[in-house]
């Protein structure tokens, strides 16, 4: 524990309290400012009026519910967003000593001393092999236990959409929303987004961290592009991160939302958003449905204690 | 509608790490309104129940060890509350944030706990205040997050 301490110490003074290569504090107001600016515009424009769904077909749901996420993928999501907040929250405790202070005192490891930003760095740290190992238990669970991988894979009627999408947002053709898959283009653009600034992050803030010294030695020159790279990709995912609580608790992602409280989204919130070809029920449903599929509209589960999530957005078009 | 005991269980553990979730970020802008006003909120959260179970170390991994029995007791917490009613409400999920804000009550009240002077008792009204009430609304929005996933749970 002593010589941990002693080695964050030493990194601490060799590497993070040079200015060398750091991202600017302007550009990284400027990076945030971007990403605000982005969901200002995106809030002004939805909150006037939301796009048409188009696409798709109703098809009956059996139970009014639909499995969206199992008991693991919840708890992966939500250990994810408490850890990767720590994470970043520690990193701009450590880019600059006294930012978001106050927001770390709860943990103790808050303050602009010396011994402060080497707790934040501990922090920080420690908080990474955490996350290593739930990015590890995301990657086996999802490809190799619920075969899901393919749900975030980008394909061709995700440009298609996103045009559509984007032409409609702008003014430049009608405003629809074509239904989509499990995840709509943008959300997958989020993920992989997601991947590429953790991958980065990840391979620069091994470099410069060098835990016990396993890292080659690098010459200041790669020193400095390397902590450039980690600072601006470090923006970026709190950008996105942003972007995803954002766009999360908007009222028309509210079944979303919900179905990663519960996993399970209603029936009438999988038709209106969703397009049953692109995410099909589970085959015992889809079998059970095959022969009422001429009904357009979604029958409510007779026990349902509760009205079900996505009427309320109906309303909202 | 009854609930399996394997749907329980899920919503149980679901349930206590969104409660757990739900709190640290109401325990942080406590914390963080606090330091910006007068300091009134005397406690920093994780490394408190960590030195409640006695850990010691540098900071960082104190609040570490803070952080993982907080959630630990709270997955405890929501599968007792998954398992004690037939179906759930919002009310009694704060129901048992009260029980859980009481127990921390009588833990100060009968101990000298970490980070404290000493116990309840011996702090005056205005520092018991500034403890127990903001630990009162903490433990209400722990509760809620408990009873908002136990109800939807039901459809």
């Amino acid at each position: 524990m002593g010589s941990l301490g002693l080695l964050q110490s030493t990194i601490l003074q060799t590497n993070l309290q040079s200015s060398a290569g750091r991202l600017s504090v302007d550009w990284a107001a400027a990076l945030i400012l971007l990403f605000v600016a982005i969901f200002a515009i995106h809030f002004v424009k939805r909150a006037n009026r939301q796009p048409k769904r188009i696409g798709g077909s109703p098809v009956e749901v059996p139970g009014n519910t639909v499995k969206a996420f199992d008991i693991v993928e919840r708890l992966f999501h939500w250990s994810l967003f408490m850890l990767l907040g720590l994470v970043m929250l520690s990193g701009i405790v450590i880019y600059s000593p006294g930012w978001f202070t106050p927001l770390l005192t709860a943990f103790g490891v808050g303050g602009t001393t010396t011994s402060a930003t080497t707790a934040a760095l501990g922090w920080h740290t420690d908080m990474l092999w955490l996350l290593l190992g739930l990015i590890v238990i995301h990657l086996i669970w999802d490809l190799a236990v619920a075969r899901a991988g393919k749900n975030v894979l980008p394909n061709k009627a995700d440009v298609m959409d996103t045009m559509t999408r984007v032409k409609g947002f702008f003014g430049f053709g009608p405003n629809v929303q074509p239904r989509h898959g499990k995840y709509d283009a943008f959300m997958k653009l989020f993920h992989w987004g997601l991947v590429l600034c953790l991958v980065v992050l990840g391979i620069t803030g091994l470099y410069l961290w060098s835990p016990y010294g396993i890292m080659p030695t690098i010459s200041p020159g790669f020193e400095s592009t390397l902590r450039l790279l980690h600072d601006v990709f470090a923006f970026l995912l709190v950008g996105l991160v942003a972007g995803h609580v954002y766009f999360a608790v908007i009222p028309i992602n509210w079944p979303v939302l919900r179905s990663m409280f519960t996993g399970s989204i209603s029936g009438d919130a999988y038709n209106h958003d969703y397009d049953s070809t692109r995410w099909p029920l589970k085959q015992k449903a889809t079998k059970e449905t095959t022969t009422t599929t001429t009904t357009t509209t979604t029958t409510p589960a007779p026990a349902a204690a509760s009205p079900p999530a996505g009427t309320s957005d109906d309303s909202k078009e | 509608m009854s609930m399996t005991i394997s749907k329980r269980v899920e919503m149980g553990i679901m349930a206590g790490v969104l409660a757990s979730v739900a709190m640290s970020l109401a325990i942080i802008a406590v914390t963080a309104i606090s330091g910006a006003w007068n300091g009134f909120f005397p406690i920093q959260w994780f490394p408190w129940v960590a030195a409640v179970f006695g850990s010691s170390g540098i900071p960082s991994q104190i609040a570490e060890v803070g952080l993982a029995w907080f959630v630990a007791i709270g997955i405890v917490a929501g599968l007792i509350y998954a398992f004690a009613f037939k179906t759930h409400t919002v009310f009694q999920g704060m129901a048992f944030g009260a029980i859980g804000w009481f127990l921390v009550v009588l833990y100060v009240a009968l101990y000298t706990a970490p980070q404290l002077s000493g116990p309840l008792g011996s702090l005056g009204y205005t520092a018991s205040v500034e403890l127990l009430l903001p630990l009162a609304i903490c433990f209400a929005i722990w509760g809620a997050a408990l009873g908002y996933v136990g109800k939807r749970y039901l459809w």
